[in-house]
C-alpha cells in the first residue's frame, strides 16, 4: 500500500506533465484508431476490383458455384497483382542491386558513406531528454540545432537519388500488396454474402 | 404533527415549483439534453476510436506479419511469373485476367441484347413477386408490357420430343402430338 503514496508526493508540475503524457498516449491511441479508420477505407475501395472483375460472370451465372468462384477469383486478382505491380518491383530490386553492387565494387562494401551523407544532409534536432520516473523521454520542444542541407558531394548525390527512386516504387509496391490483401478479403466476403442461402429471399416466391 | 405537516407541504411546493419550471424552460430542458447527448455520442465515438487504436497497437504484430507474408508471396510470384508464362505457351494456356468464363458471360449478355432478355432472367429467384392482381382498366393499348420472351428460346430444351415448331393451335408442344383431325371430316377442309 505504501508504493501508492508516491502520488501524494507529487509536486504540482509533475502532476500536470502526468496529465499531458496521459492526454498524448490518449491522443496517440485515438490516431491511430483513425489510421485504422481510413486503411480500412482504403482497402474497402481497393477490394471493389473483384466485383469489377467478377461482375458480369456472376450477373449471367456463369459461375454458381463457390468453390469455382473463389480459384477464378483468386487467379483474378493474381493475375491482376502481376499486371499492376511488376514494374515497380523490378525497378525498386534493379536500383537497390545496382546501388549494393557499386558498393561492394567502387568502396569495397563500407556502407557508412550512405549513412554520413544522410546525418549530413538531415537537420540536427536536440531533444531534452530528462528522467521522469525513472524514464528518460523528452520533457520540453526540441532545439534546431542545424537544418536541412544539401552540400553538392557526389556521396549525397548517390544516397539521395538511390533513396527517391527506390523507396517512390516499393512504396507503389507495398501498396499493390495492400490492395492484393484487400481482394483476398473481398473474395472471402463475397463467398460469405452472394454464395449464402437466405431463407428470407425465398419468401417472395409464396408471396 | 405540525411538523409533519410543514414537510410534506413543502416538498409538494418544491414538487410543484419543479413541475412548473419544466413547463416553463420544457424548450430550454430539451436544447439541453440534445447537447447532451450530443456532447455524449462525441465522446462515445472518441472512445470508440481509442478503444480501436489500442486493439490496432496491441494486434500490430499480427497485422504486421501478415503484411509481410502477402510481401513474400507477391515478390515469389512476380519473380515465378515469366516460368509460369513459358509454361503457360507451351500448354496453350493464356495467363490473362479474361478466359473462357467471361467469354461466355459477354456471349450471354450479347444474346440477352440481340432477343431482348432481361439479364434478370440468369438470377435464379426474381427480386420481386409478380403482380397477378393487375386488371384491365380500358382501352387496347393499355395493357402492362408482356414479357419479350422468343417462344421457348431460353432455356435451350434438350428434350429430344420437343417440337421446336411453334403451332398456335397446339396447346401441349411438349407433348408433341399431331393436332386432332376429325376422320369423318377428313379431306372436305374441316378437322
Amino acid at each position: 500500500m505504501d508504493n501508492y503514496f508516491f502520488l501524494v508526493k507529487l509536486t504540482e508540475s509533475d502532476k500536470k506533465t502526468l496529465i499531458a503524457l496521459v492526454i498524448i498516449i490518449l491522443f496517440i491511441v485515438m490516431v491511430v484508431g483513425y489510421i485504422q479508420k481510413l486503411v480500412g477505407y482504403i482497402m474497402k475501395r481497393q477490394g471493389l476490383v473483384i466485383d469489377n472483375l467478377m461482375y458480369n460472370i456472376l450477373k449471367t451465372k456463369v459461375i454458381d458455384k463457390k468453390k469455382i468462384f473463389v480459384k477464378e477469383a483468386r487467379r483474378k486478382s493474381r493475375i491482376y497483382f502481376v499486371k499492376k505491380s511488376w514494374l515497380p518491383f523490378t525497378v525498386s530490386v534493379l536500383c537497390i542491386g545496382g546501388f549494393v553492387l557499386y558498393v561492394y565494387i567502387q568502396r569495397d562494401g563500407d556502407f557508412s558513406f550512405f549513412t554520413d551523407a544522410w546525418g549530413s544532409m538531415m537537420p540536427n534536432i536536440n531533444w531534452n531528454i530528462n528522467k521522469f520516473f525513472s524514464i528518460r523521454i523528452p520533457t520540453d520542444y526540441p532545439e534546431f540545432e542545424t537544418g536541412f542541407a544539401f552540400h553538392g558531394t557526389q556521396d549525397e548525390y548517390i544516397s539521395l537519388i538511390t533513396v527517391i527512386v527506390s523507396s517512390i516504387p516499393l512504396i507503389i509496391y507495398l501498396v499493390d500488396c495492400q490492395a492484393f490483401i484487400a481482394r483476398s478479403m473481398r473474395i472471402r466476403e463475397l463467398c460469405n454474402t452472394y454464395f449464402a442461402k437466405d431463407v428470407n429471399k425465398l419468401s417472395n416466391d409464396h408471396a | 404533527m405540525y411538523n409533519i405537516a410543514i414537510v410534506v407541504s413543502s416538498l409538494l411546493f418544491i414538487e410543484f415549483l419543479l413541475i412548473k419550471s419544466h413547463c416553463i424552460y420544457a424548450d430550454l430542458f430539451d436544447k439541453i439534453i440534445k447537447i447532451e447527448e450530443k456532447r455524449f455520442k462525441s465522446m462515445e465515438t472518441f472512445f470508440k476510436r481509442v478503444g480501436i487504436g489500442a486493439i490496432v497497437i496491441i494486434t500490430s504484430p499480427f497485422w504486421a506479419a501478415y503484411f509481410c507474408l502477402y510481401v513474400a508471396i507477391g515478390s515469389l510470384m512476380i519473380i515465378l511469373f515469366p516460368l509460369r508464362f513459358f509454361t503457360s505457351i507451351f500448354n496453350g494456356k493464356k495467363l490473362k485476367i479474361k478466359n473462357h468464363y467471361d467469354a461466355e458471360a459477354e456471349e450471354r449478355i450479347r444474346q440477352a441484347k440481340e432477343n431482348n432478355i432481361p439479364l434478370n432472367a440468369y438470377v435464379n429467384s426474381p427480386a420481386i413477386s409478380p403482380n397477378y392482381s393487375q386488371t384491365y382498366t380500358g382501352g387496347y393499348n393499355n395493357y402492362p408490357p408482356q414479357n419479350n420472351y422468343p417462344a421457348n428460346n431460353y432455356p435451350p430444351n434438350t428434350n429430344p420430343n420437343y417440337n421446336p415448331n411453334y403451332n398456335p393451335t397446339n396447346n401441349y408442344p411438349q407433348n408433341n402430338y399431331p393436332n386432332y383431325t376429325n376422320p369423318d371430316n377428313k379431306g372436305k377442309g374441316g378437322r
